[in-house]
């Protein structure tokens, strides 16, 4: 016999009581931990992801979607901009490095992404096998790409046009794999990056509406045509090849991107210059971090509530394991003091009394975080593929600490308050009570 | 060797004082205290029992004057010295016979041999039961308990509070037996508080309180 196995027969005498404890003090940790997991592997997500672009320059429109667009690579973008007209802007000393990107098709429903090698190092992201593109129409692979295509340096694939994978809109230039990139848990990795010859000799080919010259000419045809793509889309495929190479360099100025990613030099930079590009320039300006802080700030609610819930189940909990500790050490007061008889010491009821309280405590957290990882491992099966890698991103050691420091102090306060009676026991008056 | 002198309690400021007799007995010595209800029958018991503290006086156990020692101390000394029998019997409702002894013998912190408390069980009829749980214990066996748990430690004091009162004649004069049978097993004092005039014949030494 011991204190443990008195506590123990005393839990088992009321063993219903003791589950529904451990019930609700396992639901509010899952309900604790799950939420902090899904708000910080988000957080982190889109923290990764945004890299250290400090600006992004595209079209006009809504700052958000440019940001959603050409950042998180999420959304549709805003527009095209003057390849020229961005370049002139990126000359502004407080800019460190600026990189241009542009983008229209995908392969498979990954975006291809044509820019320069400057643009790995906003994700820190490492060439992992082969090299980086030299030539038009070679491509690297982010670490996802590669891994759930199961492509390999040296096979080709057709691209096609649009951000969503379809069998109709197919470019004819075949692209080749030269290299991929070493896993980095940020947008990178679902990318397919090329530069930007490339996805501008794609559409090139393919048309020729914006060589300036050609320009009437091309308005005829155009009539001709069936509308039923965009702009840039519009079918030339019968175009002269010396006709193109004629004009490759005049249409240089005529070249246009989707975005540009900006590192400033200088936080200064940050309140003047997109004052000045929104105002001077007919491009837009958006600073990620403040468009994503403000997309949070609307997300962020149904978290924030549902760990209000949390919190208030932990309360109850409190409540509950209180009551039945309160519970026994009244109703079982002739029972405590019988041990008192036999040379118990009050230290030694309160341990039995605590031994109850942790033990729940310590089968509810190893429920509430088995509880907690099954509930986001069916979430993460249930939700679209984009979100996995967030969700499935581990929680920090010290949130999982967190919690259970919080659960143990709840219950260290519902021990306290209960083994008041033990302290101020008076035995020899509940002995004289006779009846219990 | 029980030894009690100059005993007074006081339950609270301003109110008299309960004064109580001395009280001296010899190895295998016991005692009888009578009186009716009210008189301070219940708080004597608790005195001798370390559960009260007194106002004044020396209450010596086993060669130890036990109203000096500090709370820890007289918890302990509770637990080895001294064995108490109820009127009503109790025990840990959650646990069966032999955990309740077991539990008993925790808290004296006395090592008893498993044959030993076996031959207890036995000699108080108690072997059939002693995995039941208590709730199924009839009013004979529970009588019984109480006794064993007054004595697996081997107390050097045994005191018991109305232990016939409630009891037949039969079961009077069966109890009276067992209780003098395993004083004499455990070489203790047993000291009966009781206002039962029938078990006065079981002793030579009687106080009237």
């Amino acid at each position: 016999m011991n204190l443990w196995k008195l506590s123990f027969k005393n839990m088992q005498s009321k063993a219903l009581f003791t589950l529904l404890s451990v019930l609700a003090f396992a639901l509010s940790i899952a309900l604790l931990l799950g939420v902090q997991q899904i708000e910080h592997g988000l957080k982190q997500h889109t923290e990764n992801s945004l890299g250290q672009i400090d600006l992004v320059v595209g079209a006009k429109g809504s700052p958000l979607q440019l940001v959603l667009s050409a950042v998180l690579h999420m959304d549709n973008p805003t527009g095209n901009i003057s390849y020229t007209e961005a370049l002139r802007m990126a000359k502004n000393p407080m800019i460190k490095t600026a990189v241009p990107i542009s983008y229209g098709d995908n392969y498979k429903g990954y975006k291809i992404v044509g820019t320069q090698q400057e643009f790995t190092a906003f994700y820190k992201a490492k060439i992992h096998n082969g090299i980086w593109p030299k030539n038009p129409m070679e491509v690297v692979l982010g670490a996802t790409v590669a891994k759930r295509l199961k492509l390999r340096i040296g096979d080709s694939f057709l691209s096609s046009h649009g951000l969503i994978d379809n069998a109709i809109d197919v470019h004819n230039t075949p692209l080749i794999v030269v290299g991929t990139l070493a896993p980095t848990n940020k947008v990178i990795d679902r990318l397919i990056l090329t530069n930007l010859e490339s996805v501008w000799e794609v559409h090139d080919h393919e048309s020729g509406h914006h060589h300036e010259v050609e320009e009437n000419h091309e308005k005829e045809e155009d009539k001709s045509r069936e509308h039923d793509h965009e702009d840039e889309e519009k079918g030339d495929h019968d175009h002269n090849e010396a006709v193109h190479e004629k004009h490759h360099d005049q249409h240089q100025n005529h070249k246009e991107i989707t975005a540009l990613l900006i590192n400033f030099r200088n936080p200064v930079a940050l309140l003047n210059l997109p004052r000045s590009i929104n105002k001077n320039t007919n491009m837009q300006a958006a600073l990620p971090n403040y468009e994503i802080e403000r997309l949070q700030q609307f997300t962020g609610l149904g978290l924030k509530t549902l760990s209000w819930i949390a919190y208030g189940i932990l309360t109850i909990s409190s409540l509950i394991i209180f009551i039945n500790l309160y519970k026994m050490v009244k109703e079982r007061a002739f029972d405590l003091a019988l041990l008192r008889t036999y040379g118990a010491q009050p230290l030694e009821l309160i341990k039995i009394v605590s031994y109850e309280a942790f033990f729940v405590g310590i089968i509810a957290s190893i429920f509430g975080l088995a509880l907690s990882q099954i509930g986001l491992y069916v979430m993460v099966e249930m939700l679209s593929t984009n979100y996995q890698q967030a969700l499935q991103t581990p929680l920090p050691i010290n949130n999982y600490l967190q919690t259970l420091l919080l659960v143990f102090l709840a219950i260290i306060v519902a021990i306290m308050l209960a083994i008041y009676p033990i302290i101020k026991m008076n035995i020899s008056n509940i002995l004289s009570r006779s009846t219990p | 060797m029980i030894q009690v002198h100059n005993l007074s309690f006081r339950y609270r400021k301003g109110t008299q004082d309960f004064r109580f007799p001395n009280i001296s007995l010899e190895q295998h010595e016991h005692m009888l205290v009578l009186g009716p209800s009210g008189i301070g029958k219940t708080t004597l018991l608790h005195l001798l029992a370390g559960l009260l503290r007194p106002q004044n006086g020396d209450i010596i156990v086993n060669n130890t004057n036990f109203t000096k020692l500090s709370e820890n101390a007289l918890d302990r000394f509770r637990g080895k010295n001294i064995g108490l029998v109820f009127q009503k019997n109790h025990a840990i409702s959650s646990l069966t016979l032999l955990e309740n002894l077991q539990t008993r013998l925790l808290f004296s912190r006395q090592q008893v041999k498993t044959p030993e408390i076996d031959a207890l069980l036995n000699e108080l009829q108690l072997t059939d039961c002693k995995n039941s749980k208590i709730n199924t214990l009839s009013e004979g066996q529970l009588q019984r308990l109480g006794i064993a748990m007054a004595v697996i430690h081997k107390p050097k004091l045994i005191l018991a509070d109305e232990p016939t009162s409630s009891l037949d004649d039969e079961n009077c004069k069966r109890v009276m037996a067992l209780l003098l049978e395993q004083a004499k097993r455990t070489k203790a004092n047993l000291i009966v508080i009781t206002h039962d005039n029938r078990i006065k014949s079981h002793f030579t030494k009687t106080i009237q309180l």
